[in-house]
């Protein structure tokens, strides 16, 4: 449909490159949302994570011309960038202090993934469900602890004093589930 | 390490986990062009975006999209998103590649950055000129202050010369009035030792009083001589003698029989009075008169003129 084509994420990036404000309002539309959530539950600060979408949003337009559908979906290239940008921010924001975690993200590692953090319950009340909740619980520590708050191999052994190589292979088995869900529904996502 | 090694770390680098010695090599060998271990990067990151999707969504404010598109909308209007201009010598990129409009947009921004510099070149311009004005007023009050300062020092120094001056004067009054202090204790030493000796004079039981009575040219006039034969010491008070010019003068004369002997030159004031301590006289002598001539200013050794006063013991 004509519609439905007008809203594919693809179209609207080619339209994009050619300075097509309309074509960013929906793909901003489309969008937004999941970025904002992922940018609270990466920073946990809902100004910061507004900063954030909006730094990502201008991205995305400045450089939907370079943007190549052989290189992922456009939604998996928005969170790439989204995650980039807030990794950056935490890991700077990390160098500064004194331990690599703050007490708050040493309580999360140790409650897990179910109890969210202080901070993310007063901003958002954000849980993990759906996938996530269904992958066994270290696998979705140790993937949350990378993806969500973007630490290391090396720093999430040191926390949660687990050899290197079982964190690995705990990570390498939640991603394996992953794209096992991903395969499994793929038409659920607009790729 | 074989290539299921390496896919294992494709998924670590994915995930963002990887770390060291391990990403250095991994990113060596994506760097050597690896195919598959790329494609399976972009798979995994596709499957981690389940993560985001498995958060409970939270709506962005709405004054956040009303941000993000007044930014894009102002993108819009300056530079195109796809174009990205050099700020000087865009067109070497080649004008081929751009379309008339493209174009005609790129001089616009050329136009509204170099207005923008020159707005901002006039107003650094104005500033400094603004700063130089004031730097110019401020040396200009500090030259003032300056030329006043110079007045002061000079009225300072036509005072203090002045001053000084001053006190040249009165240390030259000083030291004049010091020695005219000097003079008149010489002379009141010298005055009071001739009051002792008069007093020692009158006060000698020997001393015998001449009264010398006027004579035919001041009939009016006497004088009292007090006259110690002993010492032959004396004094001469006068009265009543007559002004006389100023090329003469009274000469007394101490007369041994018929011979005088001059006793000492005087002067008198308006009143006809005069004092006279008589020099010592020989001793050889026995003198029993006394008299008084005018005589040429500076004396004589014998009597030559008027007698106008003559006594005897």
């Amino acid at each position: 449909m004509a519609a439905d084509l007008s809203d594919n994420p693809i179209a609207l990036l080619q339209q994009m490159a050619s300075g097509d404000r309309e074509a960013f309002r929906r793909f901003y539309d489309r969008y937004a949302s999941l970025a904002f959530t992922f940018a609270l539950r990466l920073l946990g600060s809902r100004s910061d994570a507004e900063d954030l979408v909006q730094e990502v949003f201008l991205q995305v337009w400045r450089q939907a011309q370079s943007y190549s559908s052989e290189r992922g979906s456009p939604e998996a290239w928005l969170i790439t960038m989204t995650r980039s940008r807030a990794i950056d921010k935490l890991r700077a924001n990390r160098r500064r202090e004194t331990s690599p975690l703050s007490p708050d993200e040493a309580t999360y590692v140790e409650r897990g993934p179910s109890v969210v953090p202080p901070t993310q319950t007063s901003e958002a009340k954000l849980t993990v469900q759906g996938v996530l909740v269904k992958l066994p619980e270290m696998q979705r520590i140790v993937l949350e602890l990378a993806y969500f708050d973007g630490l290391t191999q090396s720093e999430i052994a040191d926390h949660l004093g687990e050899p290197l190589g079982t964190v690995k292979t705990r990570m390498r088995a939640g991603l394996e589930r992953l794209r096992g869900f991903l395969e499994a529904a793929p038409t659920d996502r607009s790729l | 390490m074989n290539h299921e090694e390496w896919l294992a770390q494709a998924d670590l680098y994915a995930l963002g986990a990887l770390d060291g010695a391990e990403l250095m090599a991994f990113e060596a060998h994506l760097a050597a062009g690896c195919a598959e271990c790329e494609q399976s990067i972009l798979k995994t990151r596709e499957a981690l975006t389940l993560l985001p999707h498995a958060l409970e969504l939270v709506a962005p404010p709405p004054s956040l999209r009303a941000r993000v598109l007044a930014e894009v909308d102002a993108e819009a209007i300056s530079p195109p998103p796809v174009i990205h201009l050099p700020r000087r010598g865009w067109w070497v990129m080649g004008v081929s590649v751009l379309t008339a409009a493209g174009l005609l947009i790129a001089l616009s921004v050329e136009l509204y950055q170099t207005r923008q510099e020159l707005q901002q070149e006039r107003g650094g311009l104005s500033g400094l000129r603004d700063e130089l004005e004031q730097r110019e007023a401020a040396l200009r009050a500090e030259q003032q202050d300056v030329q006043r300062l110079q007045a002061v020092v000079a009225s300072l120094q036509t005072s203090l010369a002045a001053r000084d001056a001053e006190l040249t004067k009165r240390a030259a009054s000083i030291e004049a009035e010091r020695h005219e202090l000097q003079r008149l204790e010489r002379v009141v030493a010298t005055l009071h030792s001739e009051r002792d000796e008069t007093l020692r004079l009158l006060s000698a039981p020997q001393v015998r009083l001449v009264r010398l009575a006027g004579l035919a040219p001041s009939p009016r006039a006497n004088a009292h001589l007090l006259w110690n034969p002993a010492s032959r010491l004396g004094v001469l008070f006068t009265s009543g003698l007559p002004q006389i010019p100023r090329n003469r003068v009274y000469e007394l004369w101490a007369i041994a029989g018929n011979e005088p002997v001059p006793a000492g030159l005087f002067e008198v004031d308006e009143a006809g009075h005069a004092f006279l301590k008589l020099p010592a006289l020989p001793r050889t002598r026995r003198f029993d008169k006394f008299a008084v001539t005018d005589e040429p200013a500076g004396g004589v050794p014998k009597p030559t003129g008027q007698m106008h006063l003559l006594g005897s013991l």
